[in-house]
């Protein structure tokens, strides 16, 4: 019964490279359907951004979308483990009040669980596709 | 048991013109901590705008946030909800629209928004989930 949080994550992180642009990260959003994307900077994780970071880092601060989207940023990423239980998940996020987690299996980023996907397992909405 | 719509919405909702701009929208969503602002016309409801909107709608397809206006973008959604409604009324409209958040609006007033959250949150309240802060911006 106990679910892991490789059921849960979305799997096969996207990503954009430090320098990309904010317009560049927002369409790799859309096109992928999701509201967060890891920033890889020289082949290494960098940090994660959000669609809504790119808001009120960017947006609200008047920086325009050509502007690259590493400075936008959150860093000190907190992971959690594929084959960890999505109760492990639920604890880092209050523990560290985060609401996404970069999922590691073997040394290497797998997916990203966020607290969306987690209500979603356990929630009355959970057939209707809604994330 | 039935719950209504006012104990469950977020109250006091932020209201900007549609003539507005989009930076402004995006300014208020980072001062007030808010991830949705309601949009009047002529000082009636006709929309909502998220900051997944913003960035859908905006960013991705090069528009200038300066210049462009909320009534713009804004969704086509007009399904509201009253303050009386019961909580399952607001489920099924969420449901069968595929929309995650709804405006209340009582006497013509927005008075507040209901998210997908705070369904699920009403749905199951001894769930760990409600208990983890959002921080704004949300990581």
């Amino acid at each position: 019964m106990n679910a892991k949080v490789r059921d849960v994550m979305t799997p096969g992180p996207i990503g954009v490279d430090y320098y990309q642009s904010i317009g560049t990260a927002a369409r790799t959003m859309r096109d992928w359907g999701v509201g967060a994307v890891l920033v890889v900077s020289e082949q290494a994780l960098y940090g994660l951004v959000t669609d809504r970071d790119l808001v009120v880092r960017a947006v609200a601060e008047s920086r325009g979308p050509d502007e690259p989207v590493g400075p936008l940023s959150s860093r000190d990423l907190v992971g959690v483990d594929a084959d960890d239980d999505t109760a492990v998940a639920v604890a880092l996020m209050r523990e560290h009040a985060v609401r996404r987690l970069p999922v590691i299996e073997d040394g290497q980023v797998a997916g990203i669980v966020s607290l969306g996907d987690l209500a979603l397992h356990n929630d009355p909405f959970a057939r209707t596709g809604l994330g | 048991m039935t719950r209504k719509v006012r104990e469950i919405m977020s109250a006091a909702p932020v209201c900007m013109a549609a003539s507005e701009s989009v930076s402004a929208a995006a300014m208020a969503m980072k001062e007030r901590g808010i991830g949705t602002v309601l949009v009047l016309s002529g000082g009636r409801f006709s929309g909502l705008v998220t900051d997944r909107d913003i960035t859908i709608r905006v960013l991705a397809e090069d528009r200038d946030p300066r210049t462009t206006c909320l009534g713009d973008i804004c969704g086509s959604e007009l399904a509201v909800l009253s303050p009386d409604d019961d909580v399952e009324a607001a489920t099924r409209i969420v449901r069968d629209r595929a929309v995650r958040r709804l405006a209340v609006i009582a006497d013509g007033t927005p008075v507040g928004v209901v998210s997908i959250g705070d369904l699920a949150l009403d749905q199951d309240r001894r769930s760990a989930l409600p208990q983890i802060p959002a921080p704004a911006p949300n990581r």
